[in-house]
């Protein structure tokens, strides 16, 4: 009896308060969170600079600019991955989808350069390569992608570097085959090898084979662009075939792109790395030029922290974007799974902006209303041709929906629309960047 | 709405006096949280960089709930915003026309004093 303070005593009458009100406010939940509820600790600690994580950091400063942010990134420069296919086609400047942290630094958000290596959920905290610790009372893990590279044979990592690009994620893997496009000889065969679902950008390989094509009908007009896919269909498959008829001569012998789906064999399994050919159901393929998008994981972090337990992807409660495995480490972004959200950089932004409304909400023991968002993926399939692809999602049951009538995607061809929708694609990627890193 | 916001501060006021910031704490209310989802095609706080697609803050309340309704019926032509606007009750569309008209037309323009009509550039 001696041994409780008066110190104490306060403490708990205080609980007692938030008990009282709880029911109408949710506020007993709040102050499950141990300690650092009772002092006036609010440490954010998020991992990976990307679309998620640097959203997630403006936003959590822009709601409570108490809330102690740092931002542990591995690379001092970003690149966008979106409009990385027009500087693969080579009407985009690289230094166009280059971004850094200085506008996050100065708003007060502690940028911290170093790479992840491993998260204790017990201790809270992070630790980097170089030793340093970082305390945490919430963590929010926005790591991105891994490649599963050992599902084709003879593709690796250093494969990836030195001659075979996948060139999904941007920055140097964008230059590389950027430069052995701009090499090849006019008459070469591009061939580009795409990962099963779920994968980071659903469109995206699509939008690359567009805007490749688009290229050489300009540059190479004998060269030609051939998709091997392990699906039988893909996102604005329609609209696709659409757009590549109408530019590319698709379904024509003078076709410039030849997609093969699943059912016509092209699934590939193997690849010889020194005469760039892979082996699908459908035979060998050689390539003047050749891009392998191996199927796709979590980020490693998410990996060695077990955010993943028997998955390729990290479980989260579909509100908050809390771990449903550690408690306080929250994963957002395509490291998450948050379908019927597709794994994308508008749905990256989306999600951190939510997130970061739980997490300010949670550690200032008030309610969180009810969240919302939103996706839109634009694809150009040729210059002055853009489509999307949009929808609403609300909170409904525990679990992210769509909301019915909402979204969809472009409709029939007008040659207006689509002038505008490429237009409207180019908009976005100034706002969405000036949102994640303006 | 309002009335329910005050109740959350006083409530959690009262339960704990530790939080000494939570005066200066923002409560995110369901406008913000539904607006931070547009910022991603008209740009932060409503602003937007360009090349084509509309800025919307500062704009005229009635006009911007005006807009959603038509774009959602398809009495206003669109591309995107027909799919966008059907995603919203009229409850949402209310508190995001209220938010947006209320933000500054732009975030770094001097502030006018006098200013009629505005025929300025
Ligand atoms: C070709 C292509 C085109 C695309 N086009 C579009 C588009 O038009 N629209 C769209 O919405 N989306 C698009 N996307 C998808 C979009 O890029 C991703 O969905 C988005 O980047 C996901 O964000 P993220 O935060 O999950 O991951 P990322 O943006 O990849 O960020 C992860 C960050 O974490 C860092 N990191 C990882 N692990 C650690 C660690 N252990 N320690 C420190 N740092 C670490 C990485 O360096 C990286 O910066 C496209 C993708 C591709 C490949
Ligand atoms: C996918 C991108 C996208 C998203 C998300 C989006 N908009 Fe739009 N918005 C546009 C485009 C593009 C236009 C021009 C009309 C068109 O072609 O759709 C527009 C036009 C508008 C206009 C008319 C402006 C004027 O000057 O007449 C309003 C109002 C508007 N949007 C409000 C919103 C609100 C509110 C949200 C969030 C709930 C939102 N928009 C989300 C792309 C978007």
């Amino acid at each position: 009896m001696t041994n409780i303070s008066r110190r104490d005593l306060l403490k708990s009458s205080a609980v007692t308060a938030a008990g009282a009100t709880a029911g109408l406010t949710g506020i007993a939940s709040a102050s499950n969170h141990g300690k650092h509820n009772h002092s006036k600790s609010k440490r954010v600690v998020i991992v990976g600079g990307g679309i998620g994580g640097a959203t997630a950091a403006q936003y959590l400063k822009k709601m409570d600019s108490d809330i102690d942010v740092t931002l542990i990134e591995a690379n001092k420069n970003y690149h966008t991955c979106f409009m990385s296919n027009e500087v693969i086609g080579g009407v985009r400047p690289m230094d166009s989808i280059e971004f850094n942290y200085d506008k996050l630094a100065e708003k007060g958000i502690k940028v911290v350069f170093g790479s992840v290596i491993n998260i204790d959920p017990d201790k809270q905290r992070v630790i980097t390569k170089d030793n340093k610790v970082f305390s945490y009372d919430r963590a929010i893990v926005s790591p991105g992608i891994d490649f599963k590279y050992d599902e084709i044979e003879g593709y690796s990592k250093e494969v990836s570097e030195t001659s075979i690009p996948h060139a999904w994620k941007a920055g140097p893997q964008t230059a590389m085959l950027l430069k052995q496009l701009q090499e090849m000889k006019d008459g070469g065969t591009f061939v580009i090898v795409t990962p099963p679902n779920p994968f980071r950008c659903p469109p995206g390989p699509y939008e690359r084979a567009s805007l490749v094509a688009a290229y050489f009908k300009k540059h190479k007009p004998n060269s030609k662009v051939v998709i091997l896919d392990p699906k039988e269909k893909f996102s604005k498959f329609g609209l696709f075939m659409d757009g590549w008829k109408r530019h590319y001569g698709y379904g024509t012998d003078k076709s410039i792109i030849t997609w093969i789906g699943k059912e016509a064999g092209g699934t590939v399994s193997k690849v010889d790395v020194a005469t760039k050919t892979v082996t699908a159901e459908a035979g060998e393929f050689k390539a003047d030029v050749l891009n392998i998008i191996p199927p796709q994981k979590a980020g490693p972090i998410a990996f060695e922290t077990d955010l993943v337990g028997d998955l390729d992807w990290c479980s989260v409660d579909h509100k908050t974007f809390e771990s449903t495995i550690h408690k306080n480490i929250h994963v957002i972004g395509d490291a998450s799974i948050a379908s019927p959200m597709p794994k994308s950089g508008y749905s990256a932004n989306s999600q951190a902006k939510v997130c970061a409304a739980a997490i300010a909400s949670s550690l200032n023991g008030v309610p969180m209303p009810d969240p919302s968002w939103v996706n839109t993926c634009y694809s150009i399939i040729a210059p002055k041709d853009g489509v999307s692809v949009a929808m609403v999602y609300a909170y409904k049951d525990g679990k992210i929906i769509k909301v019915k009538g909402s979204g969809g995607l472009t409709g029939p061809y007008n040659a207006e629309d689509r002038k505008r929708e490429e237009l409207y694609a180019h908009s976005w990627f100034n706002n969405i960047t000036a949102d994640i890193f303006g | 709405m309002k009335q329910t916001k005050l109740i959350l501060i006083g409530s959690a006021l009262l339960a704990s006096s530790t939080f000494i910031n939570l005066a200066h704490a923002t409560v995110i209310d369901r406008a913000t949280i539904l607006a931070n989802t547009c910022a991603g095609c008209h740009g932060p706080n409503g602003i937007s960089n360009g090349p084509l697609t509309p800025s919307i803050a500062g704009l005229p309340k009635n006009y911007i709930s005006e807009s959603m309704y038509d774009f959602a019926t398809g009495k206003r032509p669109s591309t995107v915003m027909q799919r966008i606007a059907k995603g919203y009750t009229d409850a949402d569309i209310k508190a995001l026309s209220d938010y947006f008209s209320k933000l500054p037309k732009k975030a770094t323009e001097p502030k006018k004093t006098n200013n009629h009509h505005g025929h300025n550039h």
